[in-house]
């Protein structure tokens, strides 16, 4: 019974999170795709017409479509997390008044972000196939567990920022810049190949750079199921998970005090 | 029995649509049981204290920072039926013991037992959103307060009928004025059948007839078995409402009995205070044998510092004796007074024709009764003042403090004789 409760309460925040980001605009829903839409030609113009980078040695689709693949799974996490890390306090007028299990707010907020962005993603990856580009749909298997384990890092990240945050205001601040930096770490504008091999297994040590990556290469080369590197990095996405989900746990009573 | 937090799960929601809520199990045992609970909010003055006091959370160790205490050492029990009212000034700990037992704080120390399901209602329209209708908030709303998509439907109209706002409904709650916000946020609640209903405050907000209407309500919740605990500044719902008080004074029971009890002696208390800080002249016995003055004053002759205690229409004594300086018989004029000094009544020798009678030279004695005292349950004080005789002048006065005890409802000072028809 309380189970139960506790999944409608969590659909209903998550409608409510959705409609959250576009009630009142007029465009409605299509800023989900309009957003990454003018951050992927932004990116297409600076990097092949201004800084005319070389095209990625190992593909055969044009940089628009190579950067469109892994933009669109960066958008997921980089979204949700940071919508994630201030729903507690947004909902602030509810923590304080209302009991229910906070953590509600958080998962909505991310599987808002997930269920918008994917959706922008599976229109993308249509545009791309009707455009006469050749995708490996057989990688699918791959796209989603990556995805998934990004699911899991994005809440577990969430979850230890969204409650942190309610104590220490700080922490919003300090995130966007680290997200932006966290960018370009990730294979996203670049692949592995044109990292300096001293680099390499640095980069690589980034559960992020491997699922992304991972993305990208189940649907350009056809790798249908994780490897082991991401099968490495999907354990850590699950190890931040449960630590999210403990400190949460520790300091949700606590938010009360702070709100 | 369970630990707080947990609570919830204790009794299994029963169908409410049978009105089979109250009285499961058919125990004794109280619907909440608080036992020394404390709670101590952090009081930061720097990020060092901030942090550390983060990290003492995250390992779940208490931390010594400087505490503001909210609330100490609160012990008491709800027991089914015997709704509770807190009673105390702004500031006093009310509302956050409402959330602690509500669930939304966590207390510092003590526990909380719960058995039974526990609806709060700390805000009307807490959850609302400004962008949405009346008629979409409802239901985050009903979900918050836990009633499924098939509850939430099946109350839905019912809802929409309580809070009688019309077309609004369908407006954004942005433009609902702050009075129709109360009137969805209570009609929300009315879809809740809780063992045990918690409410701050929430009878002084809306209109005269939305608050009739909410009062009605409760009325019907409670005679259903329902059981409430509520906030309230006037003493004449909390009479009304609830058959036990809590009088809280900074963050601790001062007081706890039946709700005309505590009412009557929270009033007292409150009419003291205002007396207090008006700082009535003292009488002015210093001018010596110079002026008339009272000489001495007794309440139904008892020879106590107490307040006289009363039952309502009972008999009330005054005796008094005054001094006259020039051996010329004096006037009296006793009156009656709230304790804030609101004045009630007041009668004069003179107008009377009474003639006070001399008990040796300069000094005159008068004994004025009042029967049948048709004043209203709360704490009152004799003044007995002195006059020249010519009825002119008022000199000094003396008083005495007495209470009438009951648990008459009416409001006001004084019972006026009525009938209805």
């Amino acid at each position: 019974m309380n189970e139960n409760r506790s999944w409608w309460l969590f659909v209903r925040f998550a409608q409510r999170e959705v409609s959250n980001r576009f009630a009142g605009s007029l465009l409605g829903g299509l800023w989900a795709l309009l957003h990454p839409l003018a951050l992927l030609l932004t990116y297409n113009f600076v990097f092949t017409s201004v800084m005319r980078v070389r095209p990625p040695p190992d593909t055969t689709v044009p940089f628009l479509v190579f950067l469109a693949l892994a933009l669109w799974p960066w958008l997921v996490f980089a979204d949700s997390v940071s919508r994630g890390t201030l729903s507690v306090v947004g909902n602030a007028a509810l923590v304080k008044k209302i009991p229910f299990a906070h953590e509600l707010v958080v998962y909505a907020a991310v599987a808002a972000s997930f269920a918008l962005q994917v959706a922008g993603f599976v229109v993308v990856l249509l545009f791309v196939t009707v455009a006469g580009h050749e995708l490996h749909w057989v990688g699918l298997p791959l796209v989603a567990y990556c995805l998934l384990a990004l699911a899991c890092l994005a809440t577990g990240l969430a979850l230890l920022l969204g409650a942190l945050q309610v104590f220490v205001r700080d922490v919003e601040q300090g995130l966007s810049p680290v997200l932006g930096i966290v960018f370009y770490l990730c294979p996203i504008v670049y692949t592995m190949t044109m990292v300096p091999d001293w680099m390499r297994a640095w980069v690589w040590l980034n559960p992020i750079a491997v699922l992304v990556e991972g993305v990208r290469s189940a649907l350009l080369q056809g790798r249908a199921w994780p490897g082991q590197m991401e099968a490495l990095a999907g354990l850590a996405c699950v190890a931040v998970l449960v630590l999210g989900w403990l400190v949460f746990r520790r300091l949700s009573p606590h938010f009360e005090e702070a709100l | 029995m369970s630990a707080h937090g947990r609570s919830k799960a204790l009794v299994p929601e029963r169908d409410q649509r049978e009105g089979g809520l109250m009285r499961a199990g058919g125990d004794d045992l109280p619907l909440i049981s608080l036992r020394g609970v404390g709670k101590a909010y952090p009081v930061h003055a720097s990020a060092r204290s901030q942090l550390a006091s983060l990290w003492a959370k995250l390992r779940g160790a208490p931390h010594a920072a400087s505490r503001f205490q909210a609330l100490q050492d609160i012990t008491f029990d709800i027991q089914r039926g015997a709704s509770t009212a807190l009673v105390g000034v702004n500031g006093a700990g009310k509302s956050t013991l409402l959330k602690v037992i509500a669930g939304v704080a966590k207390p510092s120390s003590g526990e909380i037992i719960t058995r039974g399901r526990v609806g709060a209602l700390l805000e009307l329209g807490a959850g609302f959103h400004p962008e949405y209708t009346g008629r979409e908030n409802i239901g985050l709303s009903c979900a918050l307060m836990g009633l499924s998509p098939a509850q939430t439907r099946q109350h839905v109209d019912g809802i929409i009928d309580f809070a009688d706002i019309g077309s609004h409904i369908d407006q954004p709650v942005k433009h609902y004025s702050s009075g129709m916000v109360v009137r969805l946020g209570f009609a929300v609640a009315t879809a809740l059948t809780p063992d045990l209903l918690i409410t701050d405050e929430v009878l002084s907000v809306g209109d005269e007839s939305f608050q009739r209407k909410c009062i009605t309500w409760m009325e019907g919740y409670l005679n259903n078995g329902g059981t409430m605990l509520l906030c309230s500044h006037s003493m004449y719902h909390v009479q009304k409402l609830c058959t036990n008080a809590l009088w809280i004074e900074a963050g601790r029971v001062r007081l706890s009995g039946s709700s005309a009890d505590v009412t009557r002696q929270y009033l007292a208390w409150h009419d003291e205070r205002a007396a207090e800080a008006r700082k009535l002249q003292p009488a002015a016995a210093a001018a010596g044998g110079s002026i008339y003055h009272v000489r001495s004053m007794l309440l139904n002759d008892m020879h106590t510092d107490e307040p006289v205690v009363l039952p309502e229409c009972g008999t009330l004594v005054v005796t008094g004796t005054v001094h006259s300086p020039d051996d010329r018989v004096p006037q009296v004029a006793v009156g009656v007074v709230k304790l804030d000094g609101t004045p009630v009544a007041g009668c004069y020798s003179e107008m009377d024709g009474f003639v006070m009678r001399q008990l040796e030279p300069h000094l005159y004695a008068y004994r004025l009764v009042l029967p049948r005292l048709p004043l209203l349950p709360g704490a009152y004080l004799a003044r007995s003042h002195a006059m020249d005789p010519e009825g002119m002048r008022m000199f000094d006065h003396v008083e005495l403090r007495f209470d009438i005890a009951g648990h008459s409802r009416e409001t006001g000072i004084c019972k006026l004789e009525h009938e209805w028809s």
